[in-house]
């Protein structure tokens, strides 16, 4: 299960998000958010039904497998509340 | 503590960095899974995934080395029984609490409050309800 994937060299993180069990509105709304963090690319694989966001954070000092399972706490919380 | 190995549904990666739940959605629905993650998000990242009709896997990885993932996943599959017990008893006592409900509700309206008319808010027995206004000298 290799959701979270780092490129250290590209410093981009790369994050899959299972849609049979977050929606695509709340992960819209989480891209959002983290725009703070950085430039944000949301792309949809509709064979696996998975969406797959790229976080290229400012800072070099985030850690990137940080923020990428940050995200995913962050969709998580908004899920569960919905 | 439970030995971690005779939990069928545990597994950990070989450098114990994050273990992986296996959760049976007839048992578990989709809402009791998200309640338990969600209870553990201060201390692990949480990713779940598979798939919702046959096997739902849940990642639990510990924020701090101070959590051990193991027993992060233990506790998760405490949290799990915890809120189907929790939405079975709420399911059953669904009747009752609507009841409640409804006779607090009919028993506070505000014609109940105001029913004596003897001492309605119109009334001023103290003499206050007049505007203040400075004396003149």
């Amino acid at each position: 299960m290799d959701s979270v994937q780092t490129d250290q060299d590209e410093n981009i993180v790369k994050i899959k998000l299972n849609l049979d069990f977050y929606s695509i509105e709340d992960v819209l709304v989480a891209t959002k958010d983290f725009f703070d963090f950085g430039q944000i690319n949301m792309t949809v694989d509709d064979k696996n039904n998975n969406v797959i966001i790229t976080i290229a954070p400012k800072d070099k000092d985030d850690g990137l497998e940080t923020i990428g399972h940050e995200f995913c706490n962050y969709v998580l919380g908004m899920t569960k509340n919905r | 503590m439970t030995d971690k190995a005779a939990m069928s549904n545990i597994e950990l990666n070989n450098d114990k960095s994050h273990a992986l739940v296996s959760v049976n959605p007839q048992i578990y629905d989709k809402e009791i899974i998200y309640s338990a993650a969600y209870a553990m998000i201060d201390r692990a990242y949480i990713v779940i995934d598979g798939d919702p009709e046959k096997k739902v896997l849940v990642e639990i990885r510990p924020k701090d080395s101070s959590n051990d993932a193991g027993q992060l996943a233990l506790e998760f599959n405490e949290e799990l029984i915890n809120y189907a017990v929790y939405k079975s008893q709420a399911r059953q006592n669904k009747d009752l609490r609507k009841a409640i409900i409804n006779l607090a509700f009919t028993a506070n309206s505000v014609s109940d409050i105001c029913s004596n008319d003897n001492e309605t808010y119109i009334d001023d027995p103290e003499g206050i309800a007049k505007p203040w206004t400075p004396q003149e000298k």
